[in-house]
């Protein structure tokens, strides 16, 4: 059960790093250039990613959990932001639509879905998971070494783009 | 500001590497503060903007 749990983790990271690396693509090769409230979102999902990755590294916690949710209603909230602020008709979009909704769209969706993901986790919830991992397998590796390199990518990316402002 | 959340977010998980488990919380706790403040900050400007 803990072998299964830990791997559930492994999977909401991975969902999130694909997630974030699809952005890449369309930011390099598509010319989307992110906004401010696009890297707000990416923060959420990173955060929702970490969360999880610390009960990978420490042992499945609650309050890894919960850091997990915060991140999740911190980058929902954004993504509220950002679909009140074009909600309007006639109000041009931001970005191009995927499957006829826009990226934030999409965002606040998948916060959405991680929220309701955690959940069912918790639900699975059992204090004798909360025993430290004595290794990990290939999946797990490959999650954190992506999570790994998806931050360390948005550092630069955000660093080239606004430096340390706000990106205004 | 970004920048600096996401440097916080990349210390996190290598503080989580190197057992640095309160520090790692502490840090991941700060970052969502100032992620939440940089909204507010982007919001009151627009609604500057707006006015």
């Amino acid at each position: 059960m803990t072998a299964f749990v830990r791997t559930l983790n492994a999977l909401l990271i991975l969902v999130y790093s694909s997630i974030i690396a699809m952005a890449f693509f369309l930011q390099f090769f598509a010319g989307e250039v992110p906004c401010p409230l696009c890297y707000l979102q990416r923060v959420g999902m990173i955060g929702v990613s970490i969360g999880v990755f610390l009960n990978l590294v420490y042992g499945v916690r609650l309050y890894h959990y919960a850091f997990s949710l915060l991140s999740a209603v911190v980058g929902g909230t954004v993504s509220i932001r950002q679909i009140l602020l074009h909600v309007c008709p006639d109000f041009p979009t931001f970005g191009v639509p995927f499957w006829g909704l826009s990226l934030y769209t999409w965002a606040f969706l998948t916060f959405v879905a991680s929220v309701i993901y955690i959940s069912l986790l918790l639900i699975l919830y059992r204090p004798e998971q909360s025993a430290k991992p004595l290794q990990w397998n290939w999946f797990e590796k490959l999650s954190i070494l992506l999570l790994l390199a998806i931050t360390a990518g948005n550092v630069f990316s955000v660093l080239n783009q606004c430096g340390l402002g706000l990106c205004e | 500001m970004i920048a600096i959340i996401f440097s916080l977010l990349l210390l996190v998980i290598v503080l989580g590497f190197y057992q640095w488990h309160r520090t790692a919380l502490v840090l991941f706790g700060i970052s969502l503060i100032i992620s939440l403040l940089t909204l507010f900050h982007l919001m009151t400007d627009k609604l500057q903007v707006t006015l």
